[in-house]
This record gives structure tokens, sequence and C-alpha cells, in this order.
């Protein structure tokens, strides 16, 4: 009964060969074992079935309103983009940002540029980075550490 | 009650089965294991070969099963029988790689030729020497071997299960009873060599 219909008679003597150690490894277990598996197992398949359950409950709420969000969202987007164009477009179009020019550029003075640089830490950073590439050109090609990578 | 493998009762009785053991029937989801858990037992005690630690392997397949058909997890599309063998054969796996990975379990190749103290004097000659003679087997030819004669699965499952065409499976079933037909010719043929 559980040949493969393409054996030869060899074959086929061993595959019920087979089909007797399948029954001896069956039979091997001990007496119940299916009722030990199925009083063990249908408490965890109960409780599946209430999780799921409870979940789905949760979600039946909670799942319109999910839904409706994204049509919400944009529908508000819309308005206040048409908002911010009505404005826009009563006052003559958007308002250009002033640039200075190159003379108030070059007007800007040392100690001005110093007293920025302190007040936003810019000045800090900019000595790091040439700490750091300084250190950089002072390695050697040599150094072990290029040893355990890709290169 | 033990579910008589391939027979055509076994593949047809479990969508019902299982719609009513994941409707929570308690009946219907012992039915299930009465048709199954010999099946899956023996597929874990051939590697095992003990059977505290099969019925533990068989415990937690149940155990697995009854989770995802309980949460609606598993969709019944006329493959329970591929999904079940898929979760004993990587629990079975994962117990062998343990094994092996175990520092004080002796070779993995030990541990498989390790012989049941459980072997009764009423265990045949021929049951014997193939027990041993399937622990020679590559793992590939053992795992169709087992899957379609400890399992009694279907050539169609099987294929389902490893993802090969069932001609490949084909074949592989009858070379490796090529190579167990060779082994007993050759192997031990004492019963003493083998327990």
């Amino acid at each position: 009964m559980n040949t493969n219909n393409h054996l030869d008679p060899d074959a086929l003597e061993l595959a019920h060969g087979l089909d007797g150690l399948a029954q001896a490894e069956r039979s091997a277990a001990d007496p119940g074992l299916e009722a030990r598996i199925a009083n063990t197992t249908h408490g965890r398949l109960i409780a599946a079935r209430a999780h799921a359950a409870g979940l789905s409950l949760a979600g039946t709420t909670a799942a319109p309103t999910r839904r409706f969000v994204p049509a919400f969202r944009l529908a508000a987007g819309l308005g206040l983009a048409a908002a911010v164009t009505l404005v826009m477009l009563n006052r003559g179009g958007p308002t250009p940002m002033p640039r200075p020019s190159e003379a108030a550029w070059a007007a800007v003075t040392d100690a001005e540029w110093s007293l920025v640089f302190t007040e936003t830490g810019t000045g800090a950073l900019l000595t790091d980075a040439d700490r750091i590439g300084e250190a950089m050109r002072t390695w050697s090609v040599d150094d072990d550490s290029f040893e355990g990578g890709a290169l | 009650m033990n579910g008589e493998p391939n027979s055509p009762e076994t593949m047809t009785a479990s969508a019902p089965l299982l719609a009513a053991a994941a409707a929570g029937d308690e009946r219907a989801w012992r039915a299930l294991v009465d048709l199954y858990g010999r099946r899956v037992f023996a597929m874990a005690r051939s590697r095992c070969k003990d059977s505290t630690v099969a019925e533990d392997i068989t415990q937690s397949v149940f155990a697995t099963v009854a989770e995802k058909i309980g949460s609606g997890g598993y969709a019944e599309q006329g493959k329970f029988e591929s999904w079940l063998f898929r979760v004993v054969m990587n629990r079975v796996r994962d117990h062998v790689r343990r094994l092996r990975r175990r520092p004080d379990a002796p070779d993995a190749g030990a541990i498989e030729r390790h012989v049941s103290p459980e072997a009764t004097p009423t265990d045949s000659l021929m049951v014997d020497r193939l027990r041993w003679a399937m622990d020679q087997l590559s793992e590939a030819d053992r795992e169709v071997v087992e899957m379609r004669h400890h399992g009694g699965m279907s050539f169609k499952a099987m294929a389902d299960v490893l993802d090969e065409p069932v001609g490949t499976l084909l074949a592989r079933h009858h070379r490796a009873l090529r190579k167990l037909k060779e082994l007993l010719e050759t192997g031990p043929v004492t019963t003493g060599e083998v327990h």
C-alpha cells in the first residue's frame, strides 16, 4: 500500500520491509499517545481562538475609523494648500526672501565673523575638522588596521 | 484509529475535521490527532530513537498546529498534510542540530547510530537491520524514505514539503531503496552488531 509504483520487485520487497519498520516505530509509543497529545494541546487551540477573537473584536471598532484616516488627511492637505494659494494670490504672489548683495557680504568684518563662530559653535567644529584632516594625512598606508578589512 | 497512511479516507477526512477543530470542537481535534499522531511520532522516533523525546516532539508539533488553526493562521487549501509534515521535519532537524551542538554529546554519527534500549526481542531481524541501514543513508535520501514510509505521505505532499518535483522524489526514493538493499547485503548480519 505504501509503495512507489515504479519500483522493481527487489525494491518493492524492501519498501514493504520499510513499511514494517515504520509500523514498529509507531507501535513504540506508550499506550494512550493520542489522548495525551490531544489533552495537552486542545487548551492551546482554545486559547488561540480566544486570543484571535479578542483581537478581532477590538479591531471591529478601530478598523472603520482607520479606513477613513487617509481620506481625511488628503482633504485637510488639499484645504490647507488651497488656503495658502488664496492668501498668496491676494498678496500678488509669494513674498521674495531678502538676499544680501555682494557689497553687503564684503562689508562684514572679521570681528563680526568671529562673533558668529563663537555664538553658534561653528568655529569649534571647523577646528575639529582641521584636526581630523591633519590626523588622516599622517596615517601610513601600511597601517595594520587595513589588513583585516575588505581591502 | 491511528490513521491509515495515504488512504483516501485520511486525505479527505482532514478538511472537515480541521474546520470543526478550528471552531473549537474537541472531538474533531482528537480525531485529527488520532489521524496523524502516530505518523508524526514515527518520524520523530526514527531520528531520535527515544520514545520520550519522540513524544515531546510530537506534542510540540501539535501545539504549533493547535495555535495556528485556533488563531486562524492556517488557511485550509488541501495542503494540511504538507504543512503538518513541514513542521515535523523542521522540529526533527532542530532536534538533531541541537544534539550535534551539545558539547557533551558524542559525535553526530554516533548519535544517529545509537541503538534504542527499547528495542524488544519481538523486533524482527529485518527491522533491526533496516534501522542500521537507514542510519547509513545520506540526509536527503533518509528524509525521503522517512516521509514516505514513516510519515505515510504521498509523493505529491512530499514534493510540497521539500519543494522538489515529484519525479525527482520518485527517483530519489528508488535510489535510496537500492542503497538500502546494497547496505543490507554488505552490512552487519547479526542482531548483536545492530543492538
